[in-house]
């Protein structure tokens, strides 16, 4: 049943994300989308930019084209990441050759007869080789993306397989000691599979190419600004659910709508299918895969899982506007919440909100998101303190308020952001 | 719109790093270049700081090429031909296929030099380029755009036999009971992903609408492969966690009729449901 569920979920997925186009944006220019790519857009640029990519099929699709049509060489995995497993497989036989080295001293200590002797020397040659291999920066980084590349495909169908709930980390470890020409037999394997799956997705879509087609507009050449087509059919169906809502309640609790993406009946344990097999192989006693995670990347990665998706609700001091903000969309109750009306798109998604005495609204959310709102007015985007995630607002006044970073450091502006200040 | 002043010496400075001299670009002719990068960055007026390191981060080298050669210089263009358009070639064909890449990277080619379909003179696709990516890299995405564009327009075109048809008597028939339950999870996910973070809707779309796999994800959003992976995990989940809330919420269902709802959602996976979700719910 779980996986029919997720099947439902991945045919409807393809099927919104397809026909999404931008409303009333116009297309960032060839140059922006590039300078996204190459990472070279700054804060609210980015924003601006991503915010776009995010809704209209037409540049989403830019950007796949571009990545998969980027010379082989450029499209190699970044290898200064220092941390990233494929810079840390020598450390695996490398391993193996020092837990030798220590036992073979170790025994050398003990008896010294010059045959075992011969007979240890021959044991710690061959690891003591591949070690050398390995750690020789250019071949162990010509490996590791040839086991990459083998195992991306792979990594696509572990993803596909996920909601199943077929747990494949055990599989994954395995995997680590099979010679590359049985990586890439498994990976042709895997990739007819793949096709298969791509063949019922594209039957699925295939039926709203039609009205995808009718919600596209006329792209003329990419020099010339053009002006999108308004209102897409998610946005209608936004409406729908949010009247749908209204009648429900007026502050939706927190802790159901976080509650069930943190324990969904099939919830198999996080998996990342490349990185994972080296370190599964690697720390046999490292906790569980579920455990880990939540460990290392701790609050930052749930606070958004949470932040996108619980309700966070304002009001004003009468007590008669409200605003109920989920994940980075806003939306504004004139009558105590009984019915609402989306006001804002955010650029990122809101974390959370304070409404200071004369009614003036803060938000502050992900990478530097502020937004402020007077009483009687819309909402802007100010200027960020910094590109990191913002976790908390307080001591919101006309044109004064407090942010503070995930990690705690606290910034506060006076003049509606033109300059912050660190506390 | 008014263009930032760039102070001498900073010009001076770029145009000497650029090597635009080598192309005989004038020092007047890139400083204007750069005043209009700069022009099309900063639309509401910037500091003398910030302009300085907008400029200062730029690819000059790419920048003073796409000026000399946009202003015809035949040194310029040997140069361009020998290191650019073999690439653009080779991309063209990673981007279309067959003839169609041939055509799409001459037409673009064309436009480079300043000559239209109809070998009319225009001017150079090459003076949009501000030095913000790098040459090689703009010249893909234009040739991206221009390809999905072309597409686009003759997916639209092409189907009017199809369209003189009743849409409605090629639709299977189904029980309407399941199309507004389809129509339910369809409109809640619908609203789900609208709320998602801008970037994690992308990954979604990189993932499912585009099938790009997990490495290119990483790419495009500047992430590593095990990144992006975890990340679209925790997306689904929550995605998934965030569906069932609506549809409890929104139409007052337990865990077995959104078990239902979605069972409903495989079985007719071929349903249009446009009519039903341009409908008011029901």
């Amino acid at each position: 049943v779980a996986r029919h569920e997720d099947e439902a979920i991945e045919r409807l997925l393809t099927r919104a994300l397809r026909s999404t186009t931008a409303s009333g944006d116009v297309c960032p220019s060839a140059e922006d989308v590039a300078a996204y790519l190459e990472r070279t857009l700054d804060g609210e640029e980015l924003q601006r930019v991503e915010l776009h990519l995010s809704s209209c099929a037409r540049c989403a699709e830019t950007l796949a084209l571009l990545v998969e049509s980027e010379p082989v060489a450029a499209s190699a995995p970044p290898a200064s990441v220092w941390w990233s497993w494929s810079a840390w497989r020598w450390a695996v036989p490398a391993a193996a050759v020092l837990v030798i080295g220590v036992w073979f001293a170790s025994t050398l200590q003990k008896g010294r007869e010059p045959a075992s002797q011969m007979a240890q020397y021959k044991r710690v040659e061959a690891p003591k080789k591949e070690a050398a291999d390995l750690a020789a920066p250019s071949i162990a980084e010509s490996e590791a993306q040839s086991a990459a590349s083998a195992t991306e495909v792979q990594s696509r169908r572990t993803v596909v397989a996920g909601g199943a709930g077929t747990p494949t980390v055990p599989a994954e470890s395995a995997r680590v000691n099979q010679a590359p020409a049985d990586l890439r037999r498994e990976a042709a394997q895997a990739s007819d599979r793949d096709q298969s799956l791509d063949q019922v997705a594209r039957a699925a879509s295939e039926a709203d190419s039609a009205a995808a087609r009718r919600s596209t507009p006329a792209q003329p050449s990419p020099d010339q600004p053009r002006a999108a087509k308004a209102e897409s059919r998610a946005d209608a169906a936004l409406a729908d659910a949010i009247k749908d809502g209204a009648t429900s309640a007026v502050a939706p609790p927190a802790a159901p709508a976080a509650a069930p993406p943190a324990a969904p009946p099939t919830a198999a344990p996080p998996r990342s299918p490349a990185g994972g097999a080296a370190r599964a192989a690697a720390g046999a006693a490292a906790p569980p895969v579920a455990q880990r995670q939540e460990a290392a990347e701790a609050a930052p990665e749930r606070a958004r899982t949470v932040a996108a998706f619980a309700p966070l609700v304002l009001r004003t001091r009468a007590g008669d506007v409200l605003w109920r903000i989920t994940g980075s969309v806003v939306e504004r109750s004139t009558d105590g919440g009984t019915t609402w009306a989306t006001e804002f798109r955010a650029p990122a998604t809101v974390s959370t909100g304070v409404v200071a005495a004369d009614d003036t609204v803060w938000l502050a959310g992900a990478r530097g998101l502020v937004l402020r709102r007077p009483a009687a007015g819309g909402w802007r985007v100010v200027s960020p303190p910094s590109m990191d995630d913002l976790v908390g607002v307080s001591e919101p006044a006309t044109t004064a308020v407090t942010v503070r970073t995930a990690d705690g450091r606290q910034f506060r502006t006076t003049d509606n952001g033109a300059t912050w200040m660190a506390r | 719109v008014s263009l930032p002043a760039i102070p001498d010496a900073l010009g001076r400075e770029l145009h000497r790093e650029s090597g635009a001299a080598a192309w005989d670009v004038s020092l007047a002719t890139f400083m204007q270049r750069l005043a209009v990068s700069g022009g099309s960055r900063f639309k509401s007026g910037a500091t003398a700081r910030e302009l300085e390191s907008y400029l200062r981060a730029l690819h000059l080298n790419d920048l003073a090429l796409a000026c000399a050669c946009a202003s015809g210089h035949d040194g310029a263009w040997e140069h361009f031909v020998r290191e650019m358009r073999p690439a653009l070639y080779a991309a063209a064909r990673a981007i279309a296929k067959g003839d169609e890449a041939r055509d799409l990277a001459d037409s673009l080619y064309a436009r480079l030099f300043g000559v239209d379909a109809k070998g009319q003179q225009r001017r150079s696709l090459l003076d949009y380029y501000h030095g913000r990516a790098r040459l090689s890299t703009w010249l893909r995405t234009v040739l991206a755009q221009r390809h999905i564009d072309a597409v686009r327009e003759r997916a639209r075109t092409v189907p009017l036999e199809e369209d003189r048809e009743d849409p409605a008597s090629s639709l299977p028939v189904v029980d309407p009971d399941v199309r507004d339950n389809v129509a339910r999870v369809q409109r809640a996910l619908n609203a789900a992903v609208d709320a998602l973070d801008p970037r994690d809707r992308l990954r979604l779309n990189l993932y499912y609408a585009q099938k790009l796999t997990l490495a290119r994800i990483g790419r495009a959003l500047g992430e590593h492969e095990a990144t992006a992976s975890r990340n679209l995990e925790r997306v689904r989940r929550a995605l998934r966690g965030e569906i069932e809330r609506r549809l409890k919420e929104a139409h007052g269902m337990d865990a077995a009729g959104v078990a239902a709802c979605l069972q409903q959602a495989v079985e007719a996976p071929e349903l249009d449901l446009s009519h039903v979700l341009a409908a008011d719910d029901s």
